[in-house]
């Protein structure tokens, strides 16, 4: 329902609630440059917590994208207003777990579970710790992935139909921004604290405040106040926006199928927490791992079918599966979940090669590489966003089918020379152009993959097809990360057997040969990744090949 | 809801929150000190074996490791270790190490003085058969004199602290002082005091007066006297369950 108001008001509500969409999306990429630091300061060792760590990424990554499937339609049926607070408020509350992953109530209650209920030993506290910040980070991405679709329908209350497109550019924008952005506010910041963290406490101190000294939880902290003066601003801004309540029934079967779906394949393609823990080496998670894995993706499945069957008999479902009978868009949804796959093995490789290069395990040299790869990683991200212009203007030109294939057959290039070059001691310049050359591969499908699905959807399918589009490439990125994590750990295992398999060795020579065999297997999975990135990009060249139209569209919207 | 109705809501909470806190026998006469002490070794001295864990806190325990190349900045220190111990002499743990900030983890294995270790930083996962902490066998865990039941008999200034959750399990807290000289077994050779009194805590399960955890403080060397002192964490559990502690091949990695 849009209401009489200037749009310098309109304007105004859209900056307030579009501040936490951007702080939210940048705590999508913020812990990827600065996970080393965080399981550094666990006090964890980084190789046998690697796979439990990284769900402080892809948790985030599916938590955001389940939440952004259904928030729009909540918000249609409880008010913009109540369920952008509440969604705030979640954010807001993830926030502050992930900084008190060390409180001594939340560490007992943490055992009392395992204990009661598990009816297990309860884990180490280092290990509760990072559990309680992988909740946390969980709990946050609910309310951040939430917060995009229902701003996105608060553009739809705010401005008239003929006046939507900048808006809704500019929540597209602000998410974009946050996301690529993240890595190397996370790494610039974590070098910044720790470089100049007491110089910090001290400049608190002469104010009259006693401050502990900034770290990686810092950056968690600081949502905080963010969130509480755009919750602030929102509750007064939202009070007189009325977005259009519907009676429809809110899809809950389809809805918790398809949490259990995405989480079930998620886990189940990653070795689980619990068993990783107690095992009592990397052989008994592969073989504990295996069994329940295999349970696991079974009952995705399951899920996953029971999904399809509710979302076809429902009147309202939550994603209308008619949508894909059409070409483009199920071409498209395809593209783009490869897209994030190959995106977030960029994203994880290199700061795992910037952190097994340095030269000594100090404090320093961790903070160091955080900031290096998140340096490397805009390489990645901010070439990617700005290909989708170039993208764009060959879609309108040229069709969807030639910038999606150049895109991805550029990507594809990138990650052979990637594979084919990176070594212990590339220079960091020579892996920026090859992370530039896959971000601008990538970017260029952004463009023509999200307006062949919109042109194709009718009106009004077109809100849950925009969402959509940025789902299946995030689900992209979390079936990346939860399968190749796995893959990288036990072929590490396979490579370092191998280089050490060099006849018998005495004692001081084994302890000096395995220090220089641990940095070679470590390398060479990293090439063996760009490889499989290749691989799937290629895959998905052959998809975009199979995409039709734009170029006649756009010829036949000019000359109508 | 109304006023009346939430306040009789918040007694209700109330009531069942002091419930909770309030302990689950005030009645129940304040057991003697030395009575808990000598009941919970007399078990540790009968146990035929024990899982145990070992976390260490504040002041770093350094270890050497000879013939690991290092740069100079990054020593290795001991962080933790969780392992079965089966009687009289077989020992098995995984430990983990700072070297640095970043830790490792290697696997250990002794079998009266012989010790087997592997590691993926340390031998690229291969089974060495080598001591990877000088000097220690683990006969010594239940020696007389040595041994941990031994040297926990010998606390000295023991009192009963109370009763204390230890995560969901119920325990008393003694508190006392142990001569340094004896704590070679309780932390497997690497604590660096070796005369004075060391303030310790036992804690003995109330329900099967057995030994669950001890915390000894160590204070930190001479020439960091202002640092953190090390605090060693002994969690024992899963007393007399069967375990099955064989030497590794040599050379291999399973």
């Amino acid at each position: 329902m849009v209401r009489s108001r200037s749009p310098h008001t309109s304007w105004l509500i859209l900056a307030i609630v579009s501040l936490p969409v951007f702080v939210g999306a940048l705590d999508l990429t913020i812990i990827s440059a600065v996970l080393p630091e965080v399981i550094v300061s666990l006090d964890l060792p980084v190789k046998e917590y690697l796979d439990q760590a990284s769900w402080a990424v892809s948790g985030y990554l599916l938590a955001y994208a389940i939440s952004m499937t259904f928030a729009g339609r909540l918000s249609d049926q409880f008010g913009r207003r109540t369920v952008y607070i509440i969604c705030l408020l979640i954010f807001m509350g993830g926030s502050y777990l992930v900084t008190v992953y060390d409180s001594p109530a939340l560490n007992s209650w943490l055992s009392r579970f395992y204990r009661d209920v598990l009816g297990q030993t309860p884990p180490r506290t280092e290990e509760r710790y990072l559990y309680l910040v992988i909740v946390g980070r969980v709990v946050q991405a609910f309310g951040a992935g939430a917060m995009v679709p229902v701003t996105i329908a608060l553009v739809g209350d705010l401005f008239s139909p003929d006046r939507r497109a900048r808006p809704l550019g500019v929540v597209g924008a602000v998410d974009t921004l946050g996301w690529v952005l993240g890595h190397l506010y996370g790494g610039v910041m974590v070098r910044l604290f720790g470089e100049h963290g007491q110089a910090i406490v001290d400049a608190f101190a002469r104010l009259g405040f006693t401050v502990a000294r900034p770290s990686w939880e810092t950056l968690f902290v600081i949502n905080i106040p963010l969130s509480a003066l755009a919750l602030g601003g929102a509750w007064w801004v939202l009070r007189d926006v009325q977005g259009p309540r519907r009676a429809e029934r809110f899809d809950v079967p389809g809805t918790v199928l398809l949490v259990l779906a995405l989480v079930g394949l998620n886990v189940g393609l990653g070795a689980s927490p619990e068993t990783a823990s107690t095992a009592g080496s990397f052989e008994e998670l592969q073989r504990g791992g295996g069994a329940y894995r295999t349970w696991l993706l079974v009952g995705a499945g399951v899920a996953f079918a029971l999904f399809l069957a509710v979302e076809a008999r429902v009147r309202h479902p939550l994603i209308r599966l008619d949508m894909f009978r059409r070409r483009n868009v199920l071409i498209s949804s395809l593209t783009n979940f490869l897209v994030g796959f190959c995106l977030a093995i960029g994203l994880v490789s290199a700061p795992l090669l910037v952190n097994f290069r340095m030269e000594s395990p100090t404090s320093q040299e961790v903070q160091h590489a955080a900031y290096i790869a998140g340096v490397l990683l805009s390489g990645l991200t901010i070439p990617m966003a700005l290909a989708a212009v170039p993208g764009g203007w060959l879609s309108e030109r040229r069709g969807y089918r030639l910038p999606t294939a150049t895109g991805v057959s550029l990507a594809t290039i990138g990650f052979v020379l990637a594979g084919a070059s990176w070594q212990s001691d590339t220079p960091y310049w020579l892996m920026g152009v090859q992370m530039a050359m896959i971000g601008i591969g990538l970017g260029l499908t952004i463009s023509p993959v999200g307006t062949a699905v919109l042109n194709e959807v009718d009106e009004d399918e077109r809100g849950i097809a925009a969402a959509l589009i940025l789902v299946l490439r995030l689900i992209g990125m979390t079936v990346a990360i939860s399968s190749l994590t796995i893959y990288a750990l036990e072929r590490f295992d396979v490579l370092l057997a191998d280089y050490m398999a060099n006849g018998s060795l005495s004692v001081e020579e084994t302890l000096l040969a395995s220090q220089t065999a641990s940095l070679e297997a470590a390398v060479a999975v990293i090439r063996e990744l760009q490889f499989i990135g290749a691989v799937v990009s290629l895959i998905a060249v052959l998809a975009a090949l199979l995409m039709r139209g734009g170029r006649q569209r756009s010829q036949a919207l000019e000359a109508g | 809801m109304h006023t009346r109705e939430l306040l009789a809501l918040l007694a209700l909470v109330v009531l069942a929150i002091s419930a909770c806190g309030s302990g689950d026998s005030a009645s129940e006469p304040t057991p003697d000190p030395h009575t808990l002490l000598q009941d919970g070794v007399a078990q540790l001295q009968n146990a035929s074996s024990f899982k145990y864990e070992i976390d260490v806190s504040g002041y770093p325990v350094e270890v050497p490791i000879e013939g690991f190349n290092l740069s100079e900045d990054a020593g290795v220190s001991f962080k933790y270790a969780s392992g079965e111990f089966k009687v009289p002499d077989r020992l098995s743990a995984r430990i983990q190490f700072r070297v640095g900030v970043l830790s490792t983890t290697a696997d250990l294995i002794m079998m009266d003085d012989e010790q087997y270790f592997r590691g993926e930083l340390l031998t690229g996962n291969r089974w060495l058969k080598a001591e990877l902490i000088s000097g220690f066998s683990p006969a010594v865990l239940m020696a007389q004199p040595g041994g941990i039941a031994h040297t926990l008999s010998t606390l000295t200034d023991l009192v009963l602290v109370g009763r204390r959750d230890l995560d969901g399990q119920s325990a008393y807290q003694l508190r006392g002082q142990v001569d340094a000289g004896r704590i070679f077994s309780l932390t497997l050779g690497l604590s660096r005091a070796t005369s004075g009194l060391l303030d310790i805590e036992v804690y003995v399960g109330v329900r099967d007066r057995r030994v669950v955890r001890i915390t000894l403080v160590e204070p930190p060397p001479e020439w960091a006297a202002d640092a953190e002192p090390t605090t060693w964490l002994i969690n024992i559990s899963d007393y007399n369950a069967p375990l099955n502690i064989e030497a590794p091949a040599v050379g291999g990695s399973g």
